[in-house]
């Protein structure tokens, strides 16, 4: 049995551990809150331009724009989403996995990484593959600055023919338990990424507050739907595009960086409940030895005393 | 009625302006227009500048700090903008500031290393917010 010492410092330490666990547990849920609203008044626009193009390109024949082409480029470029600080959980594990998987599908010299958080760069350079680009010290409240900085320095790739097809992996945040890894294609911009689910219509129309009457006319309207464009419908979808691009990059920025919080904040609670019971397990410990200890002295003294008086 | 359209500003971080108006004048990039209900569906980017919303009687100035993406659809018009303020929002003193510093840049001439093009997009923004404040206090 360990001595009465050794267990009293062990809890001293445990308890000074789950203290620093609990206030950051308090830090990431107090963040995280505000990253979801955030998260949440980043949608509006994001339907709103998603709609937009999707109805131009839905009443217009015969435009596109560059952005849309594919490539020859066999060059792939990942932009990974990690966080810089660890004491998340599976946060990093689950995207850093998902990207190797992804990066795996091509051969090593095709792909290129932008990393996005410590983790993301110091993962990649282990394996050594090729980085291009880091952004570090992501805050916690990623703002359109960055998220412009990353967009035009993708552009730049993609129209130099540095990238053929260009991917960004984040995690995206279902609720503060679940983070789902996910792939998006970025460049050249695909359909899939204008299509909005038949849920997000809805909630648009209800937006709208429609009358009966105006519905009718809208329908009346909906069929003539012919779009005027200025200046040329080119220029016009680029500029629609490239503020896709920017919008689909932020609204990742802001999903991942809820997930990390929800996860550091999940992570730490455990912890935080880990060191109580750790602690009751080593005060019963401490305990026991105390009383064994005692026990101890006074069958010393037992025995001393019946020696004497025989 | 029925002659009123649902005008909705948006920015990547919130909607800025969601409500019925009777008119949107808007500085389009190529020229300014007046848009009422019914209105030919068009797209066109904007410049920076102030928009103004026409409800009831009343005119109300709108920053579009940003620059934008104008969509109109028979009686919905979408402002995607970059950046975009409410007149109440905007902070009169850093916007003078603002304006100073990119005047104090340019005036330095083209052949110094000012970043040129970004000065003259801060002077049109903080012109912007400027305007849009001395608007709203006109009426």
């Amino acid at each position: 049995m360990r001595g009465t010492r050794e267990i009293k410092t062990r809890i001293k330490s445990v308890q000074s551990t789950q203290k620093i666990t609990r206030a950051m547990e308090m830090v990431a849920a107090a963040k995280l809150r505000r990253a979801e609203e955030r998260a949440e008044a980043a949608r509006p626009y994001a339907r709103s331009i998603k709609n937009s193009i999707a109805r131009i390109l839905e009443n217009t024949i015969g435009i596109d724009s560059p952005l849309m082409e594919a490539r020859d480029s066999t060059k792939k470029c990942l932009v990974v989403y990690s966080s810089d600080r660890g004491l998340c959980g599976s946060y990093n594990t689950n995207i850093l996995r998902r990207a190797v998987l992804e990066a795996e599908k091509y051969p090593k010299e095709q792909v290129s990484i932008v990393a996005i958080g410590r983790k993301a760069r110091d993962f990649f350079r282990r394996r050594e593959y090729n980085i291009i680009r880091e952004f570090l010290d992501i805050e916690d409240r990623p703002g359109i600055e960055r998220t412009r900085e990353l967009v035009t320095y993708l552009l730049e790739l993609f129209n130099e023919g540095e990238a053929g097809e260009i991917y960004l992996l984040y995690n995206e945040f279902v609720n503060v338990m679940i983070h789902h890894p996910r792939c998006l294609q970025l460049l050249p911009v695909a359909s899939d990424a204008i299509k909005i689910g038949e849920e997000e219509k809805a909630e648009v129309v209800e937006g709208e507050r429609q009358t009966k009457e105006q519905q009718q006319r809208n329908e009346a309207a909906a069929e003539e739907l012919i779009y005027q464009f200025e200046p040329e419908p080119e220029i016009v979808l680029e500029a629609l595009l490239s503020r896709l691009l920017n919008s689909l990059v932020l609204t990742a920025f802001l999903e991942a960086k809820a997930s990390e919080l929800g996860s550091r904040m999940t992570a730490m609670k455990t912890a935080t409940e880990n060191a109580k019971d750790m602690i009751a397990r080593l005060t019963l410990e401490y305990n026991k030895a105390r009383q064994g200890a005692i026990t101890q002295e006074i069958l010393e003294i037992v025995n001393t005393s019946e020696a004497l008086s025989k | 009625m029925g002659t009123d359209v649902l005008l909705r500003i948006v920015t990547p971080e919130r909607i800025v302006y969601e409500d019925r108006v009777d008119m949107v004048i808007a500085r389009g990039l190529e020229g300014d227009l007046g848009i009422l209900f019914d209105h030919k569906p068009m797209v066109t980017p904007l410049k920076i500048g102030v928009l103004k919303i026409k409800k009831g009687k009343k005119f109300h100035p709108v920053a579009i700090s940003g620059g934008g993406v104008l969509e109109i659809k028979t009686d919905l018009i979408t402002v995607l903008a970059d950046a975009a303020e409410l007149p109440e929002e905007i902070d009169v003193e850093r916007a003078r500031a603002a304006r100073k510093k990119a005047e104090d840049l340019l005036a330095r001439g083209e052949d110094s290393d000012v970043d040129w093009a970004r000065a003259q997009a801060a002077l049109r923004r903080s012109m912007a917010r400027l305007t849009t404040v001395e608007e709203y206090y006109k009426h």
